[in-house]
């Protein structure tokens, strides 16, 4: 069967790939022969394209179960909570080519291995940090278009919105991927859901779109916004 | 008042209508105390600042308030590239800038991420020491809650095992009449004991007790299970942070094992510059010198012995299981200490094959091999005592 890669509907720089393995998600590769964490490279008309698995990322699941994410677009400066060892990272960092990618984390360990991917990708700014505490990095970020957070935590809207007020520009977009057990085990996770939903409209999160990724990732959701300062 | 601003290029102050007054570069190695002698003319009431690093700076000799949501510093953070060229005449252009930020933030966390592993080893060590003594003192305390809850309910404390279960039956309820097939159940108490204890509580061998004697169990009860839990929650915390020091380590010795090595040295570093000889016989040392002593056989494990894929081995092929995983484990600790990468999973899984492969390789004693046991040491010892 012919390999096909195309743009998958609206999203920039996301592409759906029709091949051997059926369809899956990819960016183009902007650091060309090289897999970050052992994805599969794909070339295609002279380009390569690596593949953004919607089972590794939830940034991929959220895509691929329909969510139009306008604000990651290839300018875009985005700032990236819970960031990890970078494996979503690295396929942001592929989108916004021309833009930046902020990733903070603050387990010591990821961080070493987000410090090396940083230093052959360009536009990724690591920063060691505790996202609770925004203060620590106000000197690195300056105004971004799209804040992500998934940082499993208890608190994690309320770590997310703090960000988003102190660095998100008017205008711009705010995605969060919330896990239901990290924040209660007791309740379910369509309460949770329901709850951490009303508390980001209270906060000020416009025109909210939801997606469930449970399919893909155990009791999680991603919710997108729009930020109007 | 005055507002101070923080970039990668440095500290700018701002007066309250956000004109920039003066501004003072991080790379200058002084930079702390020329901005707080450039502050004191001014004598400011009030420092506001939206940066920790400029708190840490100031505070000592200002009073600093941080506030992101202040309008002049936000504005100045989410458009920080045009502030500086418009009002600091900043010369550069859009990739220049964000050349300086990256440099800047890989820079500041280069230097945290070695901090961050650095100290937090001997925290370990503490930990595993603080566990140590916490499971002595619930040792002890759990064996006096045995003794004294017995005087009241002897048939139910022969009936269970762990100290730390009693505790909790008595916090429940302390007097043994108020026991009930229910509640005991939810214990993990088996049916067959749980029928056993209901059926003595009325007619119980035991004292009757008081109130207030039963209450100065219940204190009792209480400190033991604390003990517990205070135990519990240090090995849960242990582990977690020997993953973000010593990964490597961590899955190549399990995070209990490798913390009791950290603790057995001091520190990481200490430990990844050991001989893998030396590492084998860590926690064994009192074996050590005895067999020096008495010319008896050297140990050949020590705190490594607690590794499954050691301990388990039959005792003619635990010491070339301890020497193998000795030498992974100063590898392991080594590259946790530079930084290298995470080859732990491997080797855990590689030293599991070497242990499978022994066993099928030499599944009996060789024949010259004894099992070492007390009555040979003792034989050594008298030799020597008559000479
Ligand atoms: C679920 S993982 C993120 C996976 C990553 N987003 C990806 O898709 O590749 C969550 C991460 O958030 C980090 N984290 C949790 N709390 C944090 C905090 N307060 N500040 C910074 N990072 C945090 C954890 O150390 C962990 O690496």
């Amino acid at each position: 069967m012919e390999i096909d890669v195309r743009q998958f509907k609206k999203q920039k720089g996301v592409y759906s790939v029709k091949g051997i393995m059926g369809v899956s998600l990819a960016t183009e590769n902007r650091l060309p022969g090289f897999s970050v964490y052992g994805e599969r490279l794909i070339d295609f008309k002279g380009k390569e394209y690596r593949e953004f698995s919607h089972k590794r990322s939830k940034i991929a699941s959220s895509i691929l179960m329909g969510l139009n994410i306008d604000a990651l677009k290839p300018d875009s400066k985005v700032l990236y909570l819970g960031a990890s060892t970078g494996t979503t990272v690295s396929h942001v960092s592929d989108i916004v080519h021309l833009g930046l990618i902020y990733a903070v984390e603050f387990a010591p360990r990821p961080m070493r291995d987000l410090l090396e991917l940083a230093s052959l990708r360009t536009n990724i700014v690591p920063i060691h940090a505790d996202a609770r505490h925004p203060e620590l990095y106000s000197d690195v970020v300056d105004g971004v278009d799209f804040v992500y957070a998934d940082v499993a935590q208890p608190n994690q809207s309320e770590i997310f919105m703090e960000n988003v007020k102190a660095f998100l520009r008017p205008n711009g977009g705010a995605m969060i991927s919330i896990k239901a057990r990290s924040i209660s085990q007791a309740k379910a996770p369509e309460q949770v859901f329901k709850e951490e939903e009303k508390y980001l409209e209270q906060k000020g999160l416009k025109d909210l779109k939801k997606v469930n990724i449970s399919k893909y990732h155990k009791d999680h959701m991603s919710i997108y916004g729009t930020w109007f300062g | 008042m005055v507002l101070v601003s923080a970039n990668p290029y440095g500290a700018f102050v701002l007066d309250i209508r956000g004109n920039l007054l003066f501004s003072i570069s991080f790379d200058e190695p002084n930079y702390k105390s020329q901005l707080i002698d450039s502050l004191h003319p001014m004598s400011p009431e009030k420092v506001i600042t939206d940066s920790q690093r400029i708190v840490d700076a100031l505070a000592d000799h200002f009073k600093v308030d941080l506030d992101l949501g202040n309008e002049i510093l936000k504005s100045w953070r989410l458009s920080r590239l045009s502030h500086l060229k418009n009002e600091y005449h900043l010369q550069i252009d859009e990739t220049d800038y964000k050349q300086k930020v990256r440099d800047y933030a890989i820079a500041l966390s280069r230097i945290s991420v070695r901090q961050h592993a650095e100290g937090r080893d001997t925290l370990i060590a503490q930990a595993i020491h603080a566990i140590d003594e916490l499971q002595k003192s619930f040792t002890l305390l759990g064996g006096r809650l045995y003794e004294i809850y017995a005087l009241h309910f002897p048939e139910l404390t022969s009936r269970i095992q762990n100290p730390a279960t009693l505790a909790r039956i008595i916090l429940k309820h302390s007097n043994r009449e108020s026991f009930s097939a229910e509640t005991l159940s939810t214990f993990g108490i088996s049916a067959e004991y749980v029928q056993y204890i209901v059926q003595h509580k009325d007619e119980s061998l035991g004292a009757n007790f008081s109130v207030s004697d039963l209450a100065i169990i219940e204190a009792l009860a209480k400190s033991v299970y604390d003990l517990y839990q205070n135990k519990m929650q240090l090995e849960k915390w242990i582990e977690t942070v020997m993953n973000e020091v010593a990964p490597n380590l961590t899955a190549v010795a399990g995070a209990n094992v490798g913390a009791r090595l950290i603790a057995h040295v001091g520190n990481l570093k200490s430990l990844a510059f050991l001989s893998s000889g030396k590492v084998q016989t860590l926690g064994a040392e009192k074996a050590l010198y005895k067999a020096l002593r008495f010319k008896g056989k050297t140990p050949k494990h020590g705190i490594i012995f607690q590794i499954p894929e050691v301990g388990t081995m039959p005792f003619w092929l635990r010491g070339k299981m301890a020497r193998a995983f000795a030498s992974k484990i100063v590898i392991a600790a080594r590259l946790d200490v530079y930084g290298g990468s995470y080859l732990g999973p491997e080797m855990r899984e590689k030293l599991k094959e070497k242990a499978n492969l022994l066993r099928k390789q030499f599944p009996n004693p060789p024949k010259e091999a004894s099992k070492p046991n007390k009555q040979s040491s003792k034989k050594n010892r008298s030799k020597r005592r008559k000479k």
